[in-house]
């Protein structure tokens, strides 16, 4: 039985391995072929694959967790709340802000909802610092010269030469950094005076607040911090002052830019929410305003902005009326201004279209009273800021729309604490030891400062030492002894004021990426070696300080602040202002009994200044550059590349002019185009010459031409090699921010500048549609803004009256979520944020000048801009003070998408939810979709753009974004994974819901259905999500949302009253059916001044 | 049977020649000693064949980006290349097919090279949709075949018809050369001054034809319906490659008169491209007798009446661009007459509408050189017409605040003279190795038209 059935089974495979069969085939293939063969495979696999070798695969380490942080998931982000300075290391006024941490990578900045400073939104500063981190130029080890050292070689040094000069009692220490207002710092300082009795602080800002602080000293007595309110400003009048921007450490906004933003822009709109002091985010469901179909706008309850401004700013342009004049007229001006106001106008030495303009300023701010306000800015001279004190306090505005605060900032000595005073005090040997922190004097001294060569001689003296603490070795680090890397705010522990003083705790984000220390620790070293060198020592201070680290510090400045708590308490509150990055109630408070000098005074003080122009001079006025600030950002490619709000240059700085200026000058214009080369001026100034590229820009007024300081940096990096030309030898300590002696001569050279958007007037085409105030009726109800080649009109729902076009093809219904996006064009102001933070979240590369130079920047958003208004055909057709509208432009995510069409690979294809998707994987770079796109927001790979060799870089890269390569096309996806997370999120919580045990459960909140037969959607939960631009948007001008829903803003702003009678869509007529749409500007002028926004006369 | 008044003042071909002289004249000319003047010319273009593969292999390391291609101008010397070149090709099929079809006897001795031309420009348009892609190794996403990665072409997309369209093109033109070519091949094999590796060569090529009468037979059908099946091709390739750009949105583009426009321009540049090749050609090689004034005159003839379609399109651009009222069409209509690039869209008024007027004078039509120039600068004129509707209308389109200008960089010009290159090598190739005029053809056109053909001697094969 067995034989049987082993027979059987050897027939059976016998039948499927014939022996012969089998020995056959292995015969043909023996050893020797098999290899052969095997051989030939190989290397047509390898040939094969040469296809395959395009591109160089990087080297890869995949480091796993040892020991996993608690509550960590790979894959979900973390978000931690923290406070950067406006410089980003330690320097300048703090904003909230909340980090967004990948397995320990910070990757992306936003504002803190909860930080007055901030609100939520944030600047274009807020937004790059975190790859102001990840600079792979930022100095990595302590130096002496050129050597290497250690941070305790440091030490060592620093301790021997304190000996050596007599120890800590006899030390000649002097401290030179930029603004402060760190409480830990100021005890810090604080400190150091008690233990080294011959120290001195200096402060230095290239565009500090001197001139602010000096007015308001004259006109209040005593230093004070003014605060805003723009929530209670109802007319504003702007001497020079830019406070929709943050000017580095200085200017008008002093921190609080963000903040003054959105206040200023919920009053210029058509609201959609309620706006209070506590109001943090745009809610996805407003509750607020309820849409009764009024705007709720009247020409009283609507601020109205004047600006008289001395260089094009992007408060100028969101303004009703913008006054261009030349520096000298400021303070005749400002003085008509205060004539207007007291009721006795006229006398001055204005033209009189620029008189008439400010009387008819004058009587409208009076007739506001304690609802105007009257802001001066940096450039304006102390008795034109002690004047704006006296207007406003004339018009009671002080206690409404200005308040006075106790100093935010750690003031310096009025004198003493000077940069010149150090200089002078080292060039007579007064110094010993010179501590730098976090500024740059050796680029950023004015002219007439030589405070570059006398520290270059100071290093040099055996007997003295300098030591700088900074992010980079620059100009300054080069010429001291000693150099220490300084710790990002996002490595280091410490804190901060904000704009009105509320205290952010920093913590760091990341271990320091290079050997850095930061401030407290590097001071807290300096006290201890001072008490082992015989400083009269404090009790909670020992030489073992001397390593102390940043976390202990800031914990032991704390407790001994909350001395009154019990510890428990102490360690809740630690805990909660760690979580919510904000110390609740540390607001400053306000400055009491303040007596400001009457108005006449004030007008009498100004009698000296108020002359006119010399005519037929040029002036010069000095601006910090809008994106390189004094200089300390030149090394950041995402702010090289940011293009400049009005001129859209980028890697440049330049000389503003006008069309008429350039005309005096020789030069002859026919307007911009991205290829041109443009004339270099010669500015020269006693010894010092500087050369700049000529640009000519049509709202920068007659007879003065603005140079922007911070390009022509040398030392620090690779980013700010050649960039602009340094324009701090022609500025002076009397003549900061205008100079009227300066010789100006036509060169023969050329400079090739890189514009984004040379052409600037908007040539008779529909694009940034705009209405004054009275062109609105109160209450809107039919659409006024039909669109060309409208077809039929929806008869009922919603809609009713609103025009739509007519397919061939029946209309898909989206009957899930369906995104949209909103644009207020009254809100946007045109600041560059959310086109830095569409960079940082969405892993766009920058390209460098030449490529930008080329048309090829690679920015999804942009802010467009256009000149004069709609009809302007040419620059020629634009006068004086032409206005500027801003248009933020990026996929408009088009249900008819011209680009669907042409893709031959479907890359790019339109999801159930409306978005317009790129699939990079197929795409073969055709490039046809971007031809086809009327909005041209599609971006291409044309190089290799994106390095995958700089680690520090890749560290930034948001992992839910593919980095794109080479031949690739790009755009908005409406931060689809923004998007995908929301859903996941709303899924889960929807699932568990429905699992939970009843008494468990909490609502899921679900969306509001559209209650119109064009909506036919069932409830779905509510994702709650922003896009990367929305939420860094400091004046919430983007509203994004699923408009399928109808609690959502961005389906109130579009379907429903009164906002949907402004809402148009950009090109209509091409019935693209765009998912973004746009809300008319609207704009407040007076009736008194003739031209609408911006006509002197 | 009476010879029309034409043929007997201006014969087809010279009426001297018989079946053997024909057969002399034209085949002396393949592989004969190399002459100084075919090693210059294969010199200089054989240079910018190696510029060309200079150019492509740095593309290939760097990506589309070394040339001046930007936002908005996506499409920049490829594309513009790319129909010039396809546009050249259109001649030979419309001598081989449509002529052929229509029994124009005068095709016959220009039918060859002007086939060879179209293969040749055709093999020069084919490479610029490659080399244009950002990623050229994954060219073949545009091709429907099976794949587990869930893609197939969009077929939507102008793009697509393009490929098909393009490729037929080459395959049929190819075929219809090649079959055209057997008689003639199997004549050179036979010839007893070549040596063994031709004859092998020309006898592989040959696929055995031997002259049978069967062969004949079956030969002449297939010609037919090969003609007939390219002849559609002509009309339809240009269409689609001027769909290429109706179908866009573009101000510029989006216009309905693309398409025969298109073929027009394809047509008429087509036939300047045959007399920029032929007037050299007949006086080199000696083929005076063969090409003759007859010719150039019927070239110039067709060129004259596409050339008035074609300004007859501009006309209706600019007219079409008023009439819409449409801001962006009126717009980019006055940026094409006044703005960036007026220069180029003059002259290429002054080629492509100017010069073809001339035309109308028999004097012209049959003066070689005159002509040999004006085709030059018919050639320019329609290659800067591809630069006028490519270039400029991209550069000002909708938003001003897109617009940017377009300049051409040294990898740009590369290229191109490059396929300047890639094309003269093959064509002076094709003049050594093969016969320029059809021999066979000839050989009865001579039976039919010349004086006592047959009557010295028999056809010998």
């Amino acid at each position: 039985m067995a034989r049987a059935r082993e027979k059987s089974g050897r027939r059976r495979t016998a039948r499927e391995f014939e022996p012969g069969e089998t020995q056959a085939a292995l015969a043909s293939f023996d050893r020797r072929t098999f290899l052969k063969l095997m051989g030939a495979g190989a290397a047509l696999a390898g040939s094969g694959s040469l296809a395959g070798c395009w591109k160089p695969q990087p080297v890869e380490y995949i480091l796993p967790y040892v020991d996993s942080p608690e509550g960590e998931v790979p894959g979900i982000p973390r978000f931690y709340a923290s406070g950067i300075p406006t410089g980003g290391f330690t320097c300048g006024l703090g904003r909230g802000v909340i980090v967004e941490h990948h397995e320990g990578r910070p990757t992306k900045i936003e504002g803190n909802p909860r930080h007055p400073s901030s609100l939520g939104g944030t600047d274009t500063f807020m937004q790059a610092a975190i790859l102001q981190l990840y600079d792979p130029d930022r100095s990595r080890q302590p130096l002496q010269g050129n050597d290497a050292i250690t941070w305790g070689g440091v030490l060592g040094k620093l301790r021997q030469f304190i000996h050596a000069r007599g120890g800590a009692e006899k030390l000649r220490l002097r401290l030179l950094t930029g603004t402060l207002a760190s409480p830990q710092l100021a005890d810090q300082l604080a400190q150091l005076r008690t233990i080294y009795p011959n120290f001195q602080w200096h402060e230095h800002e290239a565009s500090g607040r001197e001139n602010s602080r000096a007015g308001l000293r004259r006109a209040l007595g005593r230093p004070v911090t003014p605060l805003y309110d723009f929530t209670q400003a109802r007319r504003i009048l702007s001497l020079d002052a830019h406070f929709l921007a943050e000017e580095v450490a200085g200017g008008c906004a002093a921190g609080g830019s963000v903040r003054y933003a959105r206040e200023f822009a919920h009053h210029r709109r058509i609201p959609f929410h309620d706006f209070g002091p506590n109001q943090t985010h745009s809610p996805a469901t407003p509750a607020g305003t309820q849409p009764t179909g009024e705007t709720g706008l009247t020409p009283q309850t609507m601020t109205r902005l004047y600006v008289v401004e001395t260089t094009p700013t992007f408060t100028g342009a969101v303004a009703d009326h913008r006054l261009g004049i030349r520096p000298a007229m400021l303070a005749a001006v400002a003085a008509e201004l205060a004539r207007g106001i007291q009721g006795n106008a006229g006398g001055g030495s204005l033209p009189d279209p620029i008189a008439n303009w400010v009387r008819a300023a004058a009587a409208d701010l009076k007739e506001a009273g304690n609802a105007a306000l009257v802001l001066a800015g940096e450039s304006a001279a102390p008795e034109i800021h002690a004047l704006a004190v006296a207007i406003n306090a004339r018009l009671g505005s002080i206690g409404h729309t200005v308040r006075y605060l106790e100093p935010v900032e750690t003031l310096p000595d009025e004198n003493a604490g000077t940069l010149a005073a150090l200089t002078q005090a080292m060039q007579s040997g007064d110094v010993d030891l010179l501590l730098i922190l976090d500024t740059n004097p050796a680029f950023t001294a004015s002219g007439d400062i030589p405070f570059a060569s006398t520290l270059e001689d100071f290093s040099r003296d055996p007997n003295h030492l300098a030591l700088h603490l900074g992010g980079w070795v620059d100009e300054t680090a080069t010429r001291c002894t000693l150099h220490v890397p300084l710790a990002h705010a996002l490595e280091a522990w410490g804190d901060v004021r904000g704009h009105d003083g509320t205290i952010s705790l920093i913590q760091p984000m990341i271990e320091p990426l290079f050997s850095a220390k930061s401030a407290p620790e590097m001071f807290a070293a300096l006290l201890a070696i001072g008490i082992g060198t015989g400083g009269r020592g404090s009790s909670d201070l020992s030489a073992g300080d001397l390593y102390a680290g940043g976390y202990e510090l800031l914990r032991r400045f704390w407790t001994a602040q909350w001395s009154s708590l019990s510890p428990g308490d102490r360690e809740m509150r630690w805990r909660k202002a760690l979580r919510d990055g904000i110390l609740e109630n540390t607001a400053a408070p306000e400055a009491a009994n303040l007596q400001p000098r009457p108005l006449e005074t004030a007008l009498t003080d100004i009698a000296a200044l108020e002359k006119a122009p010399i005519p037929g001079s040029i002036e010069i006025s000095f601006r910090p550059d809008p994106a390189l600030g004094d200089g300390r950002w030149a090394n950041h490619p995402w702010m090289q590349e940011l293009p400049k709000p009005i001129t859209h240059l980028t890697w440049d700085t330049v000389a503003l002019l006008s069309p008429a200026t350039a005309t005096r000058l020789g030069i002859r214009w026919n307007g911009h185009d991205s290829r041109e080369e443009i004339p270099v001026l010669k500015f020269s100034l006693g010894q010092a010459i500087v050369e700049m590229p000529a640009w000519i820009e049509p709202s920068q007024p007659e007879g003065v031409i603005c140079l922007h300081f911070g390009g022509g940096r040398s030392t620090g990096g690779q980013i700010l090699q050649g960039v602009g030309a340094d324009v701090y030898p022609l500025r002076r300590q009397s003549a900061l921010w205008s100079a009227s002696d300066i010789r100006i001569t036509l060169t023969k050279k050329r400079h090739a500048p890189a514009c984004t958007r040379p052409q600037q007037v908007e040539v008779d085409r529909d694009i940034v549609r705009s209405r004054t105030l009275d062109q609105l009726p109160a209450q809107p109800t039919a659409i006024q803004t039909p669109d060309l080649y409208s077809t039929t009109t929806i008869q009922e729902g919603p809609d009713k009256g609103k025009a739509v076009h007519l397919s061939l093809y029946e209309e898909y219904q989206f009957d899930g979520y369906k995104w949209g996006m909103v644009v207020d064009l009254s809100a946007c102001i045109g600041c560059g944020t959310c086109v830095i933070a569409c960079q940082s979240e969405n892993n766009s590369p920058t390209v460098g000048k030449e490529q930008v130079r080329r048309g090829r920047e690679m920015h999804w958003m942009r802010i467009d801009s256009y000149q004069g208004d709609a009809a302007t055909r040419s620059w020629q057709n634009l006068d004086d003070n032409p206005r500027i509208r801003f248009q933020p432009m990026f996929c408009q995510h088009c249900e008819n998408a011209p680009c669907e069409v042409v893709c031959p690979v479907e890359a790019t294809s339109h999801s159930d939810e409306g978005i317009n998707e790129m699939t990079y994987n197929r795409c073969i770079g055709t490039r046809y979709c971007s031809n086809n796109c009327p909005y041209k927001v599609r971006r291409f790979n044309f190089l290799q753009y994106n390095p995958h060799d700089v680690l520090t870089l890749n560290m930034q890269k948001n992992p839910n974004v593919t980095v794109r390569s080479r031949g690739v096309m790009e755009k908005c996806t409406f931060c689809i994974q923004r998007i995908n997370i929301a859903r996941i999120d709303a899924k889960k919580a929807w699932a568990q819901e429905a699992t939970a045990a009843p008494e468990l459960r909490k609502a899921v909140e679900m969306r509001t259905p559209a209650p119109d037969p064009y909506f036919p959607v069932k409830p779905l939960p509510r994702m709650r999500l922003q896009t990367a631009c929305q939420q860094a948007c400091p004046t919430e001008a983007l509203i994004f949302g699923d408009i399928n829903d109808t609690a959502a803003a961005a389906y109130r702003l579009k379907y429903q009253q009164p906002w949907a009678a402004i809402d148009y869509g950009v090109l209509a007529e091409l019935n693209t059916q765009t998912r973004t749409s746009y809300l008319e500007r609207i704009d407040n002028p007076n009736p008194a001044i003739k031209k609408t926004a911006g006509g002197a006369s | 049977m009476s010879t029309p008044l034409l043929e007997q003042v201006d014969p087809v071909v010279d009426a001297r020649y018989t079946y053997g002289s024909v057969t002399d004249d034209i085949v002396r000319h393949v592989r004969p000693p190399v002459s100084m003047t075919w090693l210059f010319g294969f010199a200089i273009a054989f240079a910018l064949l190696m510029l060309l593969n200079y150019a492509v292999i740095w593309l290939l390391i760097w990506g589309v980006g070394i040339w001046g291609i930007n936002i908005p101008v996506g499409w920049g010397f490829a594309i513009v290349n790319f129909v010039w070149w396809i546009g050249i090709g259109h001649a030979g099929t419309f001598i081989s097919a449509f002529l052929y079809l229509l029994r124009q006897e005068w095709r016959t001795s220009i039918n060859r090279f002007a086939e060879a031309m179209t293969l040749f420009a055709v093999a020069c348009a084919g490479l610029f949709p490659l080399l244009h892609l950002g990623r050229i190794w994954l060219f073949y996403f545009i091709l429907p075949y099976p794949n587990t990665m869930d893609l197939w072409p969009q077929f939507r997309s102008p793009l697509v018809w393009d490929v098909f369209a393009v490729s037929t093109y080459g395959t049929v033109s190819l075929v219809f050369w090649y079959v055209g070519l057997l008689p003639d091949l199997a004549g050179l094999r036979d010839r007893p001054d070549q040596g063994i590796a031709a004859r092998k060569l020309y006898g592989f090529f040959s696929l055995g034809w031997r002259g049978a009468s069967s062969h004949w037979t079956r030969y002449q059908k297939a010609y037919l319906l090969l003609a007939g099946l390219a002849a559609p091709l002509v009309i339809s390739v240009h269409s689609v490659v001027g769909m290429d750009f109706a179908s866009g949105v573009v101000p510029g583009w989006h216009s309905t008169i693309f398409p025969p426009y298109f073929v027009a321009g394809a047509i008429f540049s087509g036939f300047a491209m045959v007399v920029t090749l032929a007037v050299p050609m007949r006086s080199l090689f000696h083929l005076k007798g063969l090409i003759t004034l007859r010719h150039l005159d019927g070239c110039a003839q067709l060129m004259l009446v596409t050339g008035c379609i074609v300004a007859y399109g501009y006309y209706c651009e600019t007219f079409t661009a008023w009439y819409s009222a449409s801001p962006y069409e009126m717009g980019m209509m006055w940026d094409r007459w006044f703005g960036r690039y007026w220069p180029l869209w003059w002259i290429l008024l002054i080629c492509n509408v100017l010069v073809p007027q001339t035309f109308w004078f028999r004097k012209i039509r049959r003066s070689p050189w005159t002509l040999f120039v004006l085709s030059i600068l018919i050639n320019l004129g329609m290659w800067l017409e591809r630069f006028i509707i490519v270039i400029q209308s991209l550069h000002h389109d909708y938003l001003p605040s897109s617009w940017q200008i377009f300049l051409p960089t040294f990898w740009d010009y590369a290229t191109f003279f490059g396929t300047i290159g890639l094309f003269l090598t093959l064509f002076l190739l094709f003049c050594r190795y093969l016969p320029v005029i059809a021999v066979a053809e000839m050989r009865e056109l001579v039976m039919h038209k010349g004086s006592g053909a047959g009557e010295e001697e028999e056809p010998h094969d």
